[in-house]
């Protein structure tokens, strides 16, 4: 049988069956009593995994309060949680500054688009601006039901307008009588009788709008 | 000297839970020096060899009313500890990807000039590096029939492979060894 295999290398690779006669010794070596003390380590080894296939299983009960809050703080105290959350504070404390200094600076400042533009027809819009954006808060507020004027008729302004000359009260004409300091030929009045007239027109108004609910 | 005990006697031991542990032994006793070498020429560093033989020698305890007697107990014993390091040299590989760039295997020259546990010249160095360069199971057909000088009939049960297909094998790898020596690239 060693005669076949010595044939065989000598046939495939001379130089194979050359190098393998030279070196007869062992290159690979092993610590001292290494295959005293192997068998001994696999039988230990045998009987721990033994041990841990026979192990009762361990049920996991649910942790008692300290053992929950050091839970919850070793996570909160992990470095990443901790710089990340602190990086996040720091940019939403600089954003809320920056929003407050800027309205700080101007309150009544017109937009940018329009500042930007040469075109002498924005300076009116900025300086308009302001106001526009006021009237825009009035609008909001105006009660669904109010009456939109635009939306009417020539002939119904028409007709508001006559209604409003015959409505028109005489309170407003004594007041524009006592602005202008004379005697107001239709009504005759002197100015103490305007004055009285004025204080109880006044009182009427009070008893009619108590608690801003027309009685 | 140490006693030499047949697989009949050991497997008998095995057999009977009074005396598996001491039959074990035995089988240890008398295998584990061969089993040890051939997966040391399969891994090359002791430590690793050291956990492949280990997880090996569990594995036959654990198994060993699964051996039928069809083959011989050594036989059984080398497909057991050939497997296992095939097992563990697939794994480093996916894991190390240096090896790539280091086709003549420079830094297994580097690493077991440095083992205190290699005991060779250059030209044992330089013959590792090149029995390094086959592909696992290649390598194991050349160490078994090289150095262990195993019958290809007995080879075809460790691997698991026709006797036809190992003789092509080994021939192929000691091709591509000399060719290493001699600075040749073979296909």
């Amino acid at each position: 049988m060693k005669e076949d295999f010595e044939k065989e290398l000598q046939e495939l690779s001379p130089f194979l069956a050359d190098l393998k006669k030279q070196q007869k010794n062992e290159p690979f070596k092993t610590p001292r009593l290494y295959f005293d003390t192997l068998a001994d380590k696999v039988i230990e080894k045998t009987t721990e995994d033994t041990k841990v296939l026979t192990a009762p299983p361990q049920y996991k009960t649910s942790p008692s309060l300290p053992e929950q809050i050091n839970g919850w703080l070793s996570t909160i105290l992990k470095p990443r949680l901790a710089l990340s959350a602190l990086g996040l504070v720091v940019l939403v404390a600089v954003g809320w500054y920056a929003v407050r200094s800027q309205k700080m600076d101007n309150p009544m400042a017109a937009p940018q688009e329009l500042v930007n533009t040469s075109d002498p027809k924005n300076e009116a819009k900025i300086v308009e601006s302001p106001i526009v954006q006021n009237t825009s808060e009035e609008k909001i507020n105006t009660p669904p039901n109010a009456v939109n004027t635009d939306s009417k008729t020539v002939e119904e302004k028409k007709a508001d307008v006559a209604v409003n000359e015959n409505l028109q009260l005489p309170i407003q004409n004594i007041i524009e009588t006592k602005k202008d300091g004379f005697i107001h030929p239709e009504s005759g009045l002197t100015e103490e009788e305007i004055e009285e007239f004025l204080k109880e027109a006044l009182d009427d108004e009070d008893l009619e709008t108590i608690g801003g609910k027309r009685l | 000297m140490k006693e030499q005990f047949s697989d009949e006697y050991i497997m008998d031991l095995l057999s009977k839970e009074a005396t598996h542990e001491r039959g074990f032994l035995l089988l240890m006793q008398t295998y584990q020096e061969p089993l040890y070498r051939h997966v040391r020429r399969m891994v090359f560093d002791h430590d690793d060899a050291n956990d492949v033989i280990q997880n090996a020698f569990v594995k036959v305890f654990r198994n060993i009313e699964r051996f039928e007697g069809k083959s011989k107990l050594f036989t059984w014993l080398y497909r057991i500890a050939t497997n296992e390091a095939i097992t563990f040299l697939s794994n480093r590989n996916r894991k190390e990807t240096d090896t790539i760039d280091d086709p003549n295997n420079a830094h297994l020259a580097n690493q077991l000039r440095a083992d205190a546990f290699f005991d060779g010249d250059e030209i044992q160095l330089r013959l590792q590096q090149a029995i390094a360069t086959l592909p696992d199971k290649q390598r194991a057909v050349f160490n078994l029939r090289y150095y262990d000088e195993m019958p290809y009939e007995e080879m075809s049960v460790v691997l698991d492979t026709s006797v036809g297909a190992l003789k092509a094998s080994y021939h192929h790898a000691a091709k591509k060894i000399e060719a290493f020596f001699k600075g040749i690239e073979v296909d």
